[in-house]
């Protein structure tokens, strides 16, 4: 299995995406780079591990503190499309597009492409399903 | 070196400044407009935006050490009370002033939400009904002018709903540019829960309650465009508004529109003729004036680097000076040159529409972060006797979940994330499919009211300069003093009363929690409440009918100063309970007219000489 692989399996865990959704981001590679350089090698490692062989809510010990906070950074790189650690930042432009929190509800991220003229005033689940002209 | 000349000179190319060059400029007079701030393409604003950690006004926006504009994040709670402010705007007042504005070429104009409601008839004579001034001019001499205005910015709204709905005496067979801008699906529940209902305002001492009714607001954004009837002014209104593509719902009018659907500045801009020039990163830091009052030109500091004070000094002479630099720049450029202060109102009467937001989760998804910033409000708390009582408000329905009220969805997920950590031993936070569907519960849910209210000229409330705080250029900086009067506050609580009301009828959660650590926290007979700035600076010029009790006269020239004009929300006298933009920009356009004259009457003289 590839790192790009492995990376998206651990994060269909932490996000509730799966990983035809987390891959069509198209932020997979990047968001690994991200983590590596973030949390270093060798602590991503330890949560690729620890995620293999555990769900997210068993990272309840004391032992586990350092990762469950890696666990977090990593779903809200995926969530917002910014790491949120200091110093925080957002990856780039397209991350913030790719943002999966927009999705969790219909919506779009700001300042992206919108919907649509009119499109505000269909229920979001319309608009998702691509009942507003683009 | 010799001085440049130009019939006229424009200080801020923001929203007022940018009409008044163009109406001038269009009449053949020679204009430089004389910008403090940068330029910045709108494509690079777009990036800024979306890669910036907190997406707040200023966010699309480089850094201009040179020029830095006010934020909302210069204030702070201190711990044991008050607030602490840096950046910009230095602060003594009892409550911080809680409104940034942009120093850009476009000014606050572009991060404005774009939204047009006119002012009512009643809020010029707000001094018939409470604590706030009267204007010396009436909405009937304006009213010529809000149609000009209404042109230009390319104005969606329907006619007949503003008449029957919010009581505007438009004139007969009027037709907005541009079709109304679609209410939300916020909106449609909202009014689905509301509409014919009714509340009961108790800080009206008669028990009569008050008609909900979900309206649509004016807005300065392009939508489809109204069919006219065949005139002049009809054809104009359609090429203003072919300028700009439909809006498309990008959900960020602040701090910058995707599209260039929202009217900015920028778009009067590319109509100004050639008469027109612009002159970016140029301060002006000195008005002059002859040995008779007269205005004569402007001094400015001309800048490359905008994070180095590195600059020339430049001299323009002009027959006329126009002052467009925002309510608090004006006052601190008049103030700086001991100008225009024989009534002493000078920098005094600051206002604002002091906001209190409340928000909560629907029973069912909302689409939040969708559409214009708000596209209705609830109008029946503007008007009529309760002004005798407090101060009156317009509702905003915030479209945007509660990113003003609480913050951006990031703090949502970040709760998630640590929700029951870490007392409970279960509780480590909320990841995979339960966190998802816990996002769309949390987030999908959202809606905010946003309570503008009325607040009163108070001589108290304003800006002063500290000659020995100065800003990179050497010049003074401002100083703020500002605070709520009882009557504001008697408004913001009724506000949270008539809240708790809606909530109630809308079957919502009330999430909304004041806390004392938050700038803007104060407490009024026990309750805790919380004002935001709306953005909407004015007063500091304020305008009146006589030069003993005013700045500016009803055209907004300076009593003190023949040629000399100060333009903008700084000249209101009072601010009712609209989003000011559009009133500012009618005042600029009647402006123009005299502005004209005079220039006209000094070419005469000088012909003849």
């Amino acid at each position: 299995m590839g790192q790009v692989e492995r990376f998206v399996g651990v994060s269909v865990k932490l996000t509730g995406f799966d990983e035809g959704e987390l891959v069509a981001t198209g932020m997979a590679g990047e968001y690994l780079r991200v983590v590596v350089e973030r949390l270093g090698a060798e602590r991503y490692g330890r949560l690729a591990q620890a995620l293999e062989q555990r769900e997210p809510a068993e990272l309840g010990e004391p032992a586990d503190r350092e990762l469950l906070a890696a666990a977090r950074a990593v779903t809200q790189l995926w969530y917002l499309g910014a790491w949120p650690l200091e110093p925080a930042a957002v990856v780039s432009a397209r991350a913030y597009e790719q943002g999966l929190v927009w999705r969790t509800f219909d919506g779009r991220a700001p300042g992206t492409q919108g919907a649509g003229p009119g499109s505000w005033a269909l229920p979001p689940q319309a608009v998702a399903r691509g009942g507003a002209g683009r | 070196m010799t001085a440049e000349r130009f019939d006229a000179v424009v200080v801020g190319a923001g929203f007022a400044g940018s009409l008044v060059a163009d109406r001038l400029g269009r009449r053949g007079w020679r204009v430089l407009v004389l910008e403090a701030g940068a330029e910045q393409p709108p494509a690079e604003q777009l990036q800024a935006f979306r890669t910036a950690v907190a997406k707040v006004p200023g966010s699309a926006l480089a850094p201009n050490a040179v020029v830095p504009s006010p934020e909302v994040l210069d204030l702070a709670a201190r711990d044991g009370g008050g607030h602490r402010a840096t950046g910009h705007l230095l602060q003594n007042g009892e409550l911080p002033y809680g409104s940034g504005y942009l120093r850009a070429n476009g000014g606050s104009g572009l991060a404005w939400t774009g939204l047009t409601p006119r002012m009512h008839p009643e809020d010029f004579r707000a001094g018939d009904f409470g604590p706030a001034r009267s204007w010396p001019i009436g909405y009937d001499e304006l009213e010529p002018y809000y149609r000009a205005a209404e042109r230009e910015i390319g104005v969606a709204a329907d006619a007949d709903e503003q008449r029957v709905r919010v009581g505007l005496p438009l004139p007969e067979g009027y037709v907005f540019p541009m079709r109304p801008v679609p209410p939300s699906y916020l909106d449609q529940v909202v009014a689905a829960g509301l509409d014919g209902r009714s509340v009961r305002d108790p800080a009206d001492p008669r028990p009569t309650p008050v008609e909900l009714r979900v309206v649509g607001t004016p807005s300065g954004r392009a939508t489809t465009p109204a069919t006219f009837p065949a005139t002049a002014e009809a054809a104009e209104a359609a090429e203003a508004a072919a300028d700009r593509p439909a809006c498309a719902g990008s959900a960020s009018c602040i701090p910058v529109c995707p599209t260039g659907a929202k009217y900015t500045p920028l778009s009067t801009q590319r109509r100004w003729p050639p008469t027109v020039q612009l002159r970016t990163q140029a301060v002006v830091s000195r008005v002059l004036v002859d040995a008779g009052g007269r205005a004569t030109g402007v001094e400015y500091q001309a800048y490359r680097d905008p994070a180095s004070p590195r600059h020339t000094r430049h001299t323009v002479h002009a027959d006329v000076v126009v002052l467009a630099a925002h309510a608090v720049e004006n006052a601190r450029l008049m103030l700086a040159g001991g100008l225009a202060n024989s009534s002493d109102q000078l920098g005094r009467n600051l206002m604002d529409h002091p906001v209190l937001l409340t928000w909560g989760l629907m029973p069912e998804q909302t689409g939040p972060y969708r559409g214009p910033g708000s596209t209705s409000g609830i109008e029946g708390f503007r008007f009529g006797a309760a002004r005798a009582h407090r101060a009156p408000f317009r509702i905003e329905i915030g479209n945007w979940g509660w990113s003003w009220a609480v913050g951006p969805v990031d703090g949502d997920i970040a709760e998630l994330l640590h929700r029951g950590d870490p007392a409970a031993p279960t509780g480590i936070g909320l990841f995979g499919k339960e966190l998802r569907q816990a996002a769309r519960d949390r987030i999908g849910r959202q809606f905010a009211l946003q309570f503008e209210m009325e607040q009163e000229a108070d001589p108290a409330n304003r800006v002063t300069l500290d000659h020995a705080r100065r800003d990179l250029l050497g010049n003074p900086r401002p100083v703020l003093t500002y605070g709520l009067s009882d009557y504001v506050k008697r408004g913001m609580a009724a506000a949270k009363a008539v809240s708790d009301q809606l909530f109630a009828l809308l079957g919502a959660e009330d999430h909304t929690a004041h806390h004392p650590g938050l700038p803007g926290y104060f407490e009024y007979q026990g309750a805790p409440l919380r004002f935001h700035g709306a953005g909407h600076g004015a007063g500091t010029h304020i305008m009146g009918d006589s030069p003993a009790t005013s700045v500016v006269d009803s055209a907004q020239r300076c009593w003190d100063h023949p040629g000399l004009y100060a333009v903008g929300c700084g000249s209101m006298p009072s601010v009712g309970t609209s989003n000011p933009s559009l009133t500012m920009a009618a005042m600029a356009l009647l402006s123009c007219e005299r502005i004209h004259q005079d220039l006209t009457n000094r070419h005469r003289i000088s012909l003849s000489t």
